[in-house]
């Protein structure tokens, strides 16, 4: 056939090798894509077998299941989201923190396409699988003795203790294994919490002889009127609700998942019958400092904190009254009883004091839904009881869904969120919603249209 | 042949509009969303450092060597690394730390973890004499065998080949004594190497701890 046309023959050859040089440059530039899809969604390169399928769903313009295939990945848990929410899980937000369980309920939310609303309310709770806990009885000595140990020994020796709530050696145990497929979901509200020791006896003397006789007594699971996400794990409780007042807790959701700091959101129209007895009303003598500065936060933080009263890290008195004891804090939570950290300061006997009985409850209230505040987007109730009911609210807010976006747009596009790029995390929080809040969608999504030539997919 | 063109076509168009359709009605509101936020996608992307977790990984990957082969110098030089991913706060101290990193992680693959040698670097001869193993015929063949290893599965962006490729020959022939008269990368006042191993764990170690690793 060639023999015909010369000058035909010429051309079929270098469009021919056009074709394949361009294709082989497609291809190049297409598993480039793939590279910096999965570095920048799991942080670490992909094998060799992840980036061949990647590739192919790129050639077949589906970069958006290539970006869900980089979410399957090992890393994308032990590495990305483990940074990311570690980050979370204390003041100074640092992501080099020891796994507990607020961090890795995240994760298993994430990873078993949980809403994530529910971070914040659902009844969950995640642990190691079964078969990882090795002889937790080994805690104790023959004698029934706790036996105390730092955390690094536990898991050295070869035991993995069981999930307790007066301890993170499980956790500890837990972050040397692959998150995404150790972690197992649990219920808070039907997990047993761990056991405690009943002193039955007490024959030492002085010169020491004699020993204490425990006892242990299985601890029951978290009173379902406390269940709600992670803000009833141990983990958050060490890090928010330890001492303080708890409105540390509040400051930080509304700095995570509504992407404000306090600072931001400053209101001194708000009325201030809520603020507590523990805050002055005259500062350095001026009451128009508090007019004027304190209010700003305080009279919409205050209101908004009841939820927490009733929550507190620490080590359980009650189990001390009956003589028995724990190994170390914990969260506690006692219906009805607000905590006496929140009563404790009596600086201006006007203020909203839980001690009266009409307010000792865990009512909170939103008085941001009007003035600057209102612009947070809230949906639905903007009042109500306990810890539940202030996560719904919450996570119903369109400034969820929307920092949600702005959380995951750092993590892959690594780009500083500016007003320029506000129709764009406008465009993924809406996203987000449709998706019936899936993270890992959202990761992918944010992926394609970010770190592809032209999104699509 | 004309009417058999024509009768082509109108297949093609029946089908296309046939296929529009059925994805009209198919159309979520997620989909929907979802082209909202290609439109809206010139938002901006910009460079990255993985973190100290993700750094120590991924070299992990890159090498085949397991993270606890590497425990105790990880301790050592974690606290230097990048806590997060933010290229404005690297500094010099972080480059140290992820260079010595990246040195323990080449002294298991080159020098004591032969499978793992064997299944990334394929190719390499890393018991002959250097004269031998690292020939300057094989030499570009060597350097290719690190680029494939080290930076085309991390690199997010094209590498310039030829520009990698001879800067890796240069470091070889210095590192040999071949041509100190324009050194660059090995000071004229050290020894010829003289065994292979050395030769290839410095090219490992550079590779491992450069940009096209550590930035994403």
């Amino acid at each position: 056939m060639c023999r015909l046309r010369e000058g035909t023959c010429l051309w079929v050859v270098v469009i021919s090798l056009a074709v394949v040089l361009t294709a082989a440059e497609h291809r190049t530039e297409l598993s480039a894509t793939a590279v910096r899809m999965h570095n920048r969604i799991t942080g670490v390169p992909p094998s060799a077998e992840t980036l061949t399928a990647m590739v192919a769903l790129l050639e077949k313009g589906e970069a958006r299941q290539a970006a869900l295939l980089a979410t399957e990945s090992a890393a994308f848990y032990n590495l990305k989201l483990r940074n990311m929410f570690g980050a979370w899980s204390n003041v100074a937000a640092n992501p080099n923190v020891v796994l507990n369980d607020m961090i890795a309920t995240l994760i298993g939310i994430v990873r078993d396409d949980i809403p994530f609303k529910e971070a914040l309310y659902g009844d969950y709770l995640y642990t190691a699988r079964d078969d990882l806990i090795v002889d937790p009885q080994q805690h104790f000595d023959t004698e029934g003795q706790p036996i105390t140990r730092d955390n690094q020994s536990w898991c050295r020796d070869g035991i993995f203790p069981a999930y307790r709530s007066d301890s993170n050696e499980h956790y500890y145990c837990l972050q040397a294994h692959d998150l995404k497929t150790s972690l197992q979901q649990q219920r808070q509200s039907e997990t047993r919490r761990g056991y405690w020791f009943r002193i039955e006896g007490d024959t030492r003397r002085s010169d020491g002889s004699g020993r204490v006789h425990w006892s242990i007594v299985p601890e029951g699971a978290m009173p379902a009127a406390a269940v709600a996400g992670i803000l009833s794990t141990r983990g958050f409780a060490d890090a928010y609700y330890s001492a303080g007042t708890n409105r540390r807790a509040t400051a930080f959701v509304l700095k995570y998942f509504l992407c404000h700091d306090l600072e931001q959101l400053h209101d001194v129209t708000v009325q201030d019958s809520f603020i507590r007895t523990d805050v002055h009303r005259e500062p350095g003598g001026d009451h128009q400092l508090f007019k004027r500065r304190c209010i700003g936060c305080h009279a919409g933080l205050d209101a908004l904190s009841g939820w927490s009263v009733y929550y507190d890290f620490d080590k359980d008195p009650v189990k001390f009254v009956d003589r028995g004891r724990y190994l170390g804090k914990q969260l506690i939570y006692r219906n009805g009883l607000v905590r006496g950290k929140i009563t404790r300061n009596i600086v201006y006997a006007g203020g909203y004091d839980y001690r009266k009985p009409e307010n000792a409850n865990d009512m909170f209230r939103n008085l941001w839904t009007t003035g600057p505040n209102r612009t947070l987007g809230w949906r639905g109730k903007t009042s109500g009881n306990g810890a539940r009911e202030w996560g719904v609210m919450i996570t119903s807010s369109k400034a969820f869904s929307s920092c949600m976006a702005t959380h995951v747009q750092r993590q892959v596009c690594s780009a500083k969120v500016n007003p320029a790029a506000a129709r764009f995390t406008t465009a993924l929080a809406h996203y987000f919603e449709s998706e019936q809040y899936n993270m890992r969608k959202l990761f992918a999504a944010t992926a394609v249209s970010c770190l592809t030539e032209k999104g699509g997919g | 042949m004309r009417s058999l063109l024509v009768a082509f076509l109108l297949v093609h168009l029946a089908c296309r509009t046939e296929t529009e359709n059925s994805t009209q009605a198919d159309v979520t509101a997620a989909d929907i969303a979802y082209d909202a936020i290609i439109a809206e996608s010139k938002a901006s992307r910009s460079a990255a450092v993985r973190n100290f977790r993700e750094i120590d990984l991924s070299l992990s990957m890159l090498t085949g060597i397991d993270p606890s082969a590497v425990r105790s110098d990880y301790r050592v030089v974690s606290s230097m690394l990048p806590l997060d991913n933010s290229l404005s706060s690297f500094n010099g101290q972080m480059q140290v730390g992820v260079f010595r990193l990246a040195g323990a992680y080449c002294d298991q693959l080159i020098n004591k973890n032969t499978t793992a040698r064997t299944a990334v670097l394929p190719g390499i001869d890393f018991s002959s004499p250097p004269a031998e193993a690292l020939a300057p015929a094989v030499r570009a063949e060597v350097a290719e065998i690190f680029i494939d290893a080290f930076w085309r599965r991390a690199a997010s962006v094209a590498i310039a080949q030829k520009d990698t490729v001879a800067s890796i020959e240069t470091f070889i022939a210095e590192a040999l004594g071949e041509s100190r008269g324009s050194t660059r990368y090995v000071d004229a006042g050290d020894p010829p190497l003289q065994s292979t191993p050395k030769v290839l764990f410095g090219i490992c170690n550079a590779m491992l701890a450069s940009a096209p690793v550590i930035f994403h």
